[in-house]
């Protein structure tokens, strides 16, 4: 399916492109790393605003 | 999105799922408390890996509690590791439901558990199914019409001679919502010999695709998709027929 991203300001890495590997905490502050805790399955990652507002 | 009420879907399917935002690790532990949530919230205090990714909303007040947040979107990752799409939208407030990103992007059925409607006819079973029952403010809800036709029936498709109803969905939201043009699938040319005319026509089952966009809109809504639709056999066309579906949606005050 085509990039359906339809914006003026930035985007970050582009269609085709690697995903960057990462390691953050999680809510329990255990750290996640994206390429280990993947093991390989597709994903989905969603860039929220905040929790708490 | 209603990400959480899909995870079930999403591990059958093999789909890993993060979300990110900027808030320390107690912020999200009270939220996913309050709030049931199981998959990962993951931590990116100081916005680090935000602006790695170079997506920090530059248009927020660099003096507000809002600097630091990125612009809200979502990757779609294959299983080699590479962007397969990317959703961003213009405008804060809108963002896809969970259901819809999940069925446009990976092609998963992720629940029944939208609002939807059933209706029968002698030429075919049609449904009208939201993937969610409620919608956050500004949400892009999918809406999709499944027609199953009986066999040896079809409906008459695009393009058509003078005088023939085309398979047409309508949906009617209130202002300022808005709802997308319909995507119909591709109809095929059929022979009529009864009539000594060639039709497009629409056979076995169909799916008409649309979305609505919940713009600005903060309570309980009920949306109007109206179906125009015309059922030939090989041996007759039936009168044309209009189909009201009627689905309620309730408004949610939170994301998740």
């Amino acid at each position: 399916m085509a990039d359906t991203t339809t914006t003026t300001f930035p985007t970050g890495p582009v269609v085709g492109e690697q995903f960057p590997d990462f390691t953050l905490p999680d809510q329990h502050g255990t750290p996640v790393n994206f390429t280990a805790a993947r093991a390989g399955r597709r994903v989905m990652i969603v860039l929220h605003r905040s929790a708490s507002w | 999105m209603e990400l959480q009420s899909n995870i079930a879907a999403l591990t059958t399917n093999g789909i890993a799922i993060f979300a990110i935002s900027y808030d320390p690790v107690e912020t999200l532990a009270s939220f996913a408390a309050a709030h049931a949530i199981t998959y990962p919230l993951l931590s990116d205090a100081g916005s680090v890996f935000i602006d790695q990714l170079g997506i920090r909303n530059t248009t927020v007040d660099p003096t507000s509690r809002g600097w630091g947040i990125p612009y809200p979107g979502t990757y779609f990752i294959g299983e080699n590791g590479d962007v397969t799409d990317k959703t961003f939208h213009d405008g804060h407030r809108t963002r896809d439901a969970a259901a819809t990103a999940l069925h446009e992007h990976f092609g998963i059925e992720t629940s029944t558990s939208g609002s939807s409607e059933r209706q029968e006819t002698e030429a075919f079973t049609a449904v009208a199914a939201f993937d969610s029952d409620s919608f956050v403010r500004g949400e892009r809800v999918g809406l999709r019409v499944i027609l199953a036709l009986r066999p040896g029936t079809h409906l008459c498709g695009r393009p058509l001679p003078e005088g023939y109803i085309p398979t047409t969905l309508t949906v009617t939201v209130p202002e300022p919502m808005t709802a997308e043009p319909v995507q119909y699938p591709p109809a095929h040319p059929m022979r009529m010999a009864w009539l000594d005319e060639q039709l497009s026509v629409h056979e076995g089952t169909i799916t008409l695709v649309t979305a609505v966009v919940f713009t600005d809109w903060q309570e309980d809504v009920t949306i109007t998709a109206t179906l125009d639709v015309q059922a030939c056999t090989t041996v007759e066309c039936f009168v044309p027929q209009t189909l009201t579906f009627t689905l309620p949606m309730r408004f949610r005050a939170f994301p998740q």
